[in-house]
Parts: C-alpha cells; structure tokens; sequence
C-alpha cells in the first residue's frame, strides 16, 4: 500500500513537472488525537474501540488549469494506512464535471465533513460511524461508514437559478460494498482488506446519485438540501441487493449551523438452506422468511460558535434495525439505539484545537452507557 | 423505546449551552472584526472585506475556519483555480458571482496588495 502510495504521489509530481513547472501544488493535512473512555464499564474495549486513536490525513492537490486538477491523500486511522482519494478531476463546465478514480461518492451531507479537522465533535454522527459507536460490533457498524472511499466515476454539475439560489446533481458508479456468498449484510473489512483486493468483487458497479439545493435567503439566512440513493449488490454472485436513500437539511443563521439527515438502507440477506437454525426468528404469517432487513437512522445537530475561538455543538442522532437476525446475534428483529451528545471545542491556536463531549447511548438491546471524548485536533 | 430521564438531563444540559451560545452570537453581531480571516489585517479594501464576510459564510459549510486559516498557496492564481475548483463541489453553495469575491479575500490575506494587483494583471 505505502508503495502504490508512493507511486501515485510521484506520478502526480511527474505530470504536473511535465507540463509546466508552475502548476500550484496545494500540500494539507490534518491530525486528531481522540482518547474514548466509557465510565459505565471496568472494560471499555468490550464495548467499542475506546482509548486513543490517531486520524492522520495528508493530501496533495494539483491544479493543472481551470479544467484538470487531481488530489491525493492518504489517511491513517484504526484500519491503518488507506488511500482515500486518487483522482482526477476533469471539468468541462459548471454543468458538466468528470471525477474518475478513487474517491467519496456524493450521498449526504456528512460526508463531506468528515475530515477531523473539518467537524466540531470527535466523532461521526451514528448513521456514519465507522467504528467508534459502542457495540461496534453488535451492529456491525452504521449505515454507511463514512468516508465511503471507492473506485469509479463520478459525473457532477451545478446550476444558478436567479440571484440566490443554486441546484447540484451527482451521479455516479463504483464497486460498491462487498461481502461473501451467503452473506447477511456488508462485510466492511472486505472492503478494505488486500487479501480481497481494492476491486469490484462481483464486475458489477454500484450506481448512485445525488440532487441538492441551496437558497440565500438573506446574508444572514442560507438553506440548503438534497435527497441521495444508492444501489448495487454486494455478494460475489449478485443475488444480493442494496438500496440506500438519504435526505439532508442544513439551515445556517449567521454563524450558527443546524444540521439534519436521515438514511436508510435495505439490505437483502441470504436465507441458506435452512432459514429456520440460521436465524433468531421464524417465518411470518404466510410461512415465509423476510429475506432482507432495513437499517435506518438520524441526527439532527446545532452548532454555535460562542466566540472565533469557542464553539458550542448539541446533537441527538440515532440508529434502528428492523428484520430478522441471526442466531447468534445479540440484537433482536426491532433494535435500537439513541444518543444524546454535549460537545465544546475550544481553539488553543492557529490549527489546533481541543474538542471535549459527553455522549449518552439508550440501547434497546444493551445496558445504557455514557461515552467521553477528548481529543486534540487540527489542519495544518 | 422510553426517553431515560438520564438522558433527558444530557439533553437539556446541551440545550442550556447552545442556548447560551445563540445568545452570546446574537450580542455579539457580525462585525468584521469577528471574522478570523481578517485578524491582522490593517484597513483592509471594502472588495476584500466583502469577499472575506462571504467566505466565511459559505466555506464554513463544509470546512472549518481552522482549515480555511491553515491552507497556504504559492501565488495569487493558485488561490484563483482553488476556489474555482471548490466552487464547483457539489453541495458547494458557492454562486459563481462570488467566487472572484471569496478569491480576492483569499489572495489579499496571503500576499497582500501586491497579490490584488498581480491578480488584476493576470485577469487583464
């Protein structure tokens, strides 16, 4: 990986030296130190991955011309070294824009935030959790672990309409995610393992779109939202299918930023050959097993600088699971959990930045706990 | 699912502190001085200024002022295909009438009156 990391970094370096020596290479990064403990448990580690953790993220931007740029970057976090973009970025027009290579496909408002350095609290809303959630594993993980990083295509647009107001499109086409033949949801490590390879693993794309809006409605007031699907399979064989949809909104006042998303998925399980001992639950009424489950959730978050130096965040997001399981799940066929986040962050100075919170977890299924965070964070 | 009172407390202490925050915000206004990306500037251009009131509005949709005060270009076009670039991010919300605004608040925190006019000059 650190060699086709290197690779990529000394191609970027090799085209942009070939044309013209005075192409802007933009180099950033950011790093955040997060120490998670859960008080209501002797052993966090049973719970999730509490202690500290380092994100480290560096990235390369060359501008070619107004019309071709590419970007790099690399990032290290509890899975280890990954890439998390290598593109290019080809624009045609405001209304016409090629991404192709690898990259976060547009879905939702989070993501693109998802840099430590780019949001207030430690952590990611539950919807988009990628590991940091208590019982992690339990539910294995969130919706769509964010950034969603994969190989493919991307086509994007914008468009004025009037003096105020502006309409964007995404659509595109990647691997998608992954697991193996009988599976009964996404396997995530397969979507980051060598062993599998960083390819499709069924030769057929994930499509996906996104439809977005903003309005000025005055300096002070702007509003912004858009509605995101995603779809594919994600087994070897293509049995197995996927439907995800999203809905954001995000109203600013001046300074003062509220948030909102919500996004589903449903997700189509294999039922084997003998549904009845491969899962907690048995048919419904007709005699039948449901052969898929939904998986949907929220957050809805304000954020309110207190001073340039001091900010103030309060978020309730939260995440249910409706359908069978199986057997050796701890979860039941209606699942859920809520929580409930307090969080300052406080700039020491230039680019580097403590954040604090208190989160409270309501699990259905499990002991409530209470998670803190406290963390040092920033770009450079 | 029942709210556990526990959980309810949280949620109020949050409310209570962002409320807190909603005030102060409302006392304070949006003078430019509050704007971190003028912070050292002296008698700063009424274009500039307008372009930094809006970068610090619409970029801080997606990044924050850490990050827009962090980033560093090699000269004044660089700063120019950036935001260019940043523009045309979807969910950017960015108007393209506002893109050479935000770019001269930009050029004139990083090279001063001399990026301006180099700017001016590339543009002509």
């Amino acid at each position: 990986m650190i060699r086709i990391v290197l690779i990529l970094i000394s191609l970027v370096g090799v085209v942009s030296n070939a044309d013209a020596q005075d192409h802007d290479r933009n180099f950033a990064g950011s790093v955040q130190l997060d120490y998670l403990a859960v008080p209501t448990e002797d052993v966090g580690r049973d719970q999730g991955l509490d202690g500290a953790t380092v994100e480290l993220s560096l990235k390369l931007a060359v501008d070619f011309n107004d019309n071709v740029s590419s970007n790099i970057k690399v990032c290290v976090a509890c899975h280890g070294l990954e890439v998390g973009m290598a593109f290019f970025d080809l624009r045609k027009s405001d209304l016409l824009n090629f991404r192709v290579g690898r990259f976060t496909p547009q879905f939702g408002s989070f993501p693109l935030r998802h840099d430590p350095a780019n949001h207030r609290t430690s952590d990611k809303p539950l919807p988009y959790d990628m590991g940091r959630m208590l019982r992690t594993d339990e539910w294995n993980m969130s919706i769509l672990p964010t950034p969603w990083v994969d190989n493919g295509i991307e086509v994007s647009g914008t468009k004025l309409m009037g003096d105020s107001a502006r309409f964007d499109y995404a659509a595109y086409a990647i691997g998608g995610p992954k697991a193996s033949t009988g599976a009964d949801d996404f396997d995530f490590i397969q979507s980051r393992s060598r062993d599998r390879y960083y390819v499709d693993n069924n030769s057929r794309p994930s499509v996906g779109a996104k439809l977005g809006s903003s309005f000025d409605i005055t300096d002070d007031l702007s509003l912004a939202f858009g509605l995101s699907g995603m779809a594919g399979h994600y087994d070897p064989d293509n049995e197995l299918s996927y439907q995800l949809l999203g809905a954001d909104l995000q109203l600013r006042f001046k300074r003062i930023y509220w948030r909102s998303e919500y996004i589903v998925r449903r997700t189509e399980m294999a039922l084997g050959d003998d549904p009845a001992t491969r899962f907690k639950y048995g048919p419904g009424e007709d005699g039948t097993f449901d052969p898929f489950f939904i998986k949907d959730g929220f957050y809805t978050e304000l954020e309110v600088p207190l001073t340039d130096t001091f900010d103030v965040i309060g978020r309730w997001d939260g995440m249910r699971r409706l359908g069978n399981v199986v057997a050796t799940s701890p979860l039941r066929s209606k699942s859920a959990v809520l929580r409930y986040t307090a969080a300052v962050a406080y700039r020491l100075s230039m680019g580097l930045r403590i954040k604090s919170s208190v989160e409270f977890y309501d699990f259905s299924d499990f002991e409530d706990e209470v998670a803190l965070h406290l963390a040092l964070a920033g770009p450079f | 699912m029942t709210i556990n009172p526990k959980a309810l407390g949280a949620l109020l202490v949050a409310l209570v502190v962002t409320c807190i925050g909603a005030m102060s915000i409302g006392c304070s206004g949006g003078s430019p001085g509050s704007n971190p990306l003028l912070h050292g500037m002296e008698s700063p251009p009424e274009p500039v200024l307008e372009g930094c009131d809006i970068a610090q509005k619409k970029c801080t949709r997606c990044h924050t002022m850490d990050q827009l005060l962090a980033t560093e270009v090699g000269n004044p076009e660089a700063w120019r295909m950036y935001v260019h670039r940043m523009r045309l991010m979807p969910g950017a919300g960015i108007r393209a009438v506002e893109e050479p605004k935000i770019v001269k608040c930009l050029v004139y925190r990083s090279f001063g009156s001399e990026g301006l006019a180099t700017l001016e000059k590339q543009a002509k």
